[in-house]
Formats: structure tokens, sequence, C-alpha cells
């Protein structure tokens, strides 16, 4: 995982802060898929920090923009992180028979409109595996969730998005 | 038409997103005045979620399409009404608006104690950063001789909000006050007499 040296001094502005809170509002963004509720929810999370003198570090700064994602769903009452641990595990999965290839949706909005249609949840493993490189064990860890769940995840999220753009007529 | 492989576009699609740089202005502002953060009181953290979710609403809306100038009101009413029920994390701690104005250094416009604070004998206690109709705002909570809080706005009267009309609402047992003075939009919620 990234880790960004923290502040010699309690109100310093840490080494790399730019790259930090680029990073960090993408993470958010993968959370709420909503430009303004991700600068929110990072703006939540470095008052969050600020006062309870935590760290930097990238993974505690993801660790609680996620807290305060679900905190203000929660409050909201509405479900959008659902249980998978009844769900069978996923076994080991070649992930490149995921990573087709297609049309560069970028451009239209079309791969906007599938990311939005998953589940938070599923563009959280997504955004954190294929963006940031983190490993299944490593999302694990940061998500407290089993391993073979954030294989599950990432399995479907990329089978939906297939399916998404299938039904949008961009893949065959 | 071009291809490319689906985790590629992911990590383009997300490349292109990014923060606004005044807001990491003003995050680094931010933390750089980390001192002047105090421990935070639970009960305003469901202002901050709803207020967020209500400008998403809010500027979802103002960007696809023109409101009249009473549905701006109406509209930043009801924001500020649920606003002040839901209560937000303060920022700044301050004991005077001077001392605000010092403090919320990453505002586009210059803080006032609008007359009417003075008039109503309202201490104020402190603010955060907000945003009104997708404009940078100062969120300011003030209270009463009585300990009763109020919730008050303050922005620039940019786009949407240049246009708004000044009036009375009530909303969900909260009135609030919305008109203009000195150059800024003031929205000021209260409870109901």
């Amino acid at each position: 995982m990234k880790a960004f040296k923290p502040a010699n001094r309690p109100h310093e502005v840490p080494d790399g802060i730019d790259e930090l809170l680029e990073h960090s509002y993408r993470y958010a963004f993968s959370l709420a898929h909503d430009a303004i509720e991700a600068e929110d929810l990072l703006q939540d999370a470095c008052v969050s920090i600020l006062a309870s003198g935590g760290s930097w570090e990238q993974a505690y700064v993801f660790a609680t923009i996620r807290n305060r994602f679900i905190d203000r769903y929660r409050r909201n009452r509405k479900i959008l992180f659902l249980s998978l641990d009844l769900e069978p595990e996923g076994s080991e999965i070649n992930h490149s028979d995921l990573n087709w290839s297609g049309p560069d949706v970028l451009q239209n909005g079309q791969l906007s409109q599938a990311l939005a249609s998953l589940r938070a949840e599923e563009r959280e493993a997504l955004f954190l595996a294929v963006v940031e490189g983190y490993t299944a064990q490593e999302i694990a860890g940061l998500t407290a969730r089993p391993r073979g769940t954030i294989l599950s995840l990432l399995y479907r999220a990329k089978a939906k998005l297939r399916d998404l753009l299938r039904k949008q007529q961009v893949l065959p | 038409m071009n291809t490319k492989k689906i985790d590629d576009q992911i990590r383009d699609y997300y490349a292109s997103q990014g923060p606004a740089p005044h807001t990491v202005a003003r995050l680094k502002q931010m933390i750089r005045s980390g001192a002047q953060v105090r421990p935070r009181r639970r009960t305003w953290l469901g202002m901050a979620a709803a207020l967020a979710i209500v400008l998403t609403t809010l500027i979802w809306t103002a960007a696809h399409r023109v409101e009249s100038p009473q549905h701006v009101a109406a509209t930043i009413a009801r924001q500020a009404a649920l606003a002040h029920n839901e209560k937000q994390e303060l920022e700044f701690r301050v004991a005077s608006c001077a001392e605000l104005q010092r403090q919320m250094k990453s505002l586009d416009f210059t803080l006032i104690e609008p007359a009417m604070m003075k008039e109503m004998n309202m201490r104020i206690v402190g603010a955060r950063y907000a945003t009104l109709a997708g404009e940078m705002a100062a969120q300011i909570l003030y209270v009463d001789s009585h300990g009763v809080p109020c919730t008050l706005f303050e922005a620039r009267p940019a786009d949407q909000l240049a246009r708004v009309v000044a009036g009375e609402h009530q909303v969900d047992g909260v009135r609030v006050s919305v008109w203009k003075e000195k150059g800024l939009v003031m929205v000021l919620a209260r409870p109901m007499a």
C-alpha cells in the first residue's frame, strides 16, 4: 500500500499532500460516484483526522472516508453495503479473463453510466484493485472483509460492467 | 472505433476525476490551521451527511434546468432547514464575527455580521465551509440568549443565487429567512416560535 510521510509537526502539511488529496478524492468518488459528495466526504475525513490527530497515511485517510460514507448513508437509512458473507466465496479468479478489450467508451459517458449502476462496494473494490493496484488481501484488510468476498466483488463488478455495456450495445 | 482494455478505461476514467483546485487549496489551508479545529460533536456529523445529499440534489437540479427565483429561494430554504435540523460539525469555534473572518481564509468573499443578528442579540458560536446552490458558503451557528441555535448561510450572489428573491419560508418546523445584505445572500434558519 502507498504511504505518505507524516508531518513532523502536528499541523505541518504532510509531504505529498496534493497527491494524497487527489487519490483520496478519487476513492471517495468511487464510493459516492458524485463529485460534490466526494468533496464533502474528503472534507469530512480531513476534519475528522485533524480533530483526532490521526495519521495522514493513505490507508488511514481511505478508512476515514469509508467510515464517513457508511455513517452518512446509515443516517439516511440507505443500505449500500450488503453483506456477501452468506454467498459462496470466490475461488481464485483469473482476472485476465475479465480484462476484455472493447470500444473506448470513456468519451461518451457510457462507462460512467455503467459504473453508476454498480453497488458502491463493487465500485470501491474495482477502484482499489484496478486504479490503486491494491491486492485482494490488501483490500480485505482495508475494508474488513474476507479476501474471498473481495474476489467475488471484483468478479461480479467486472461481469456486471460487461453486461451493462452489452445492454448499451457497446460490447457485442 | 478505438479499442482499449477495460482496466485501462477504468483507470482513465478515474484519472479524469479530481477535486476542484479551490477545494484542494481550502483543505490544505484547513490542515495548516489544524490547531483551530476542536474535537467534533457527534451531533454535527448527521448534518454534514444530510447537507451533502441536499447539495448534491440542489446542484444537480441547478445544472440541468434554469429555476425561477422563487424556486431557487424555496430550494435553498429547504436546504437550510435540513442543515439546521440535522446539525453538522463545526470547523471553527469563535467568539466574534471578526475572528471568524480571520479564520475562514478560503472564502471568496468577506463575511459580515447581518444587522438582524445584532438586533436579535444572537451570539456567534462557530462555522464550517459549505455550499449553497453550488456556490461556496459559510454556514455559521448562532445561539440566542436562551441558547436556542440558529443557522446562517452567507454566500456570494453568483449564478443561481444572483436571482434569488427575499422572503420567508416555513419548512419542517423551521422558519427560514432569505435576503441580501451588503452584497451577500443571507439564509437564516431558526426554530418557529
